[in-house]
């Protein structure tokens, strides 16, 4: 089956515009060209190379314990990003890499719609502390995606990644709940030496 | 590469075996340290870590052994990781009987050493918990600089605490004193 004849309507995160699901087979294909693209990547994906993740024994179809894959696809049409999230030990805590097909020409409508719907499916069934994402300073349309769905800068970090063959800046954008800022913080005179 | 790298205080040097490389490991995070809480892998994990190649890789989780230069004792561990091709991050575990004698601070910077001279890496990083004072002193005393805060990242003891992070870029590791005095391989 071809990526685009994968139109399932329906998913875990739901907007306007695109679903949010976890990568089916037939996603493959299209998957692994936006992995390419995406700078933050640091390996050359490859179909086979994300192939034999999605086959992987321990943690299959991209779904593991601590990482999971969701295709962003287009209502009634084909997979047009992915979202990457992962979490750690500690409980409600999320880090994320985004991705929607570069050139696109309602790129900023999906990429918003895509950020804004994760965000509510967390919300309704993850009850998150916070939730971040990773994104290179160059890309100013990642960044407005996550402003205008209420996620703020925390950390810049600069040099640390190439991107067009210069190192740039990564930048750390969080939303936080309301459960984690009123949560009791560490008092100074806790404080070790 | 050289794996092993000498400065005035201490020297990083390959785990000899799996024994010793566990032997620190459990030693260290038997109990909750203090400041991250509960921390520990099973030595299964660890042997399996270490089997590969020693823990020393170009492009995976590794360590060196820290060995103080005056009693040969194994002090601790250096760790580092690779972030991207141009970005490392590296994080230090001493023994509390070998605090405050200058050996986390000393073992950061050969570490520094290590990777920049092998590696064409633009920065290094490192973080620890905003109020880990002892360990922030010693990041700043390395030559790294202090670059921001990840807000309520860490649960310990009932608490959300902040992830405080740094950074040493290449040109102002080449202004550091130890590359003056640091000895590469065996002696």
């Amino acid at each position: 089956m071809d990526a685009n004849e994968t139109k399932i309507e329906k998913g875990f995160a739901e907007g306007e515009h695109v679903v949010l699901r976890p990568v089916l087979e037939a996603d493959l294909a299209e998957l692994a060209r936006l992995l390419a693209e995406n700078p933050l990547e640091a390996l050359p994906w490859t179909l086979q190379r994300l192939r034999k993740k999605f086959e992987d024994k321990d943690e299959p179809g991209l779904w593991g314990k601590s990482q999971r894959y969701f295709a962003i696809a287009r209502r009634g049409g084909g997979v047009v990003g992915y979202l990457k999230e992962s979490d750690d030990s500690n409980r409600g805590m999320y880090w994320n890499e985004h991705h929607i097909q570069d050139g696109l020409e309602d790129r900023a409508a999906l990429g918003l719609d895509a950020v804004s719907a994760y965000l509510a499916y967390k919300q309704k069934w993850h009850n998150p502390l916070r939730i971040s994402f990773d994104v290179l300073r160059p890309e100013e349309m990642k960044i407005d995606w996550l402003e205008q769905a209420g996620f703020e800068l925390e950390l810049t970090q600069e040099r640390i990644m190439l991107y067009l063959g210069q190192p740039e800046a990564r930048c750390l954008y969080t939303w936080f709940s309301e459960e984690l800022l009123s949560a009791p913080a560490w008092e100074e005179e806790e404080a070790g030496s | 590469m050289h794996t092993i790298w000498t400065g005035e205080r201490v020297r990083l040097r390959p785990f000899r075996d799996e024994d010793e490389r566990c032997g620190i490991y459990e030693e260290l995070h038997v109990t909750p340290n203090q400041f991250w809480g509960a921390w520990w892998s099973a030595r299964q994990k660890v042997s399996k870590d270490f089997e590969e190649a020693g823990m020393l890789a170009a492009d995976k989780y590794s360590t060196f052994a820290i060995e103080r230069l005056d009693t040969n004792q194994l002090v601790g561990y250096e760790e580092y990781g690779i972030i991207s091709s141009i970005a490392a991050w590296v994080g230090t575990f001493i023994k509390p009987e070998h605090w405050h004698l200058g050996f986390g601070i000393e073992a950061k910077q050969l570490c520094y050493c290590y990777l920049f001279e092998s590696f064409p890496l633009v920065r290094v990083d490192s973080g620890t918990l905003e109020h880990h004072l002892r360990a922030r002193s010693g990041l700043l005393k390395s030559g790294m600089t202090f670059e921001g805060c990840v807000r309520r990242m860490h649960p310990t003891a009932g608490r959300f605490c902040d992830l405080v992070t740094y950074y040493i870029f290449r040109e102002q590791w080449e202004q550091l004193p130890i590359r003056q005095v640091v000895r590469r391989g065996a002696l």
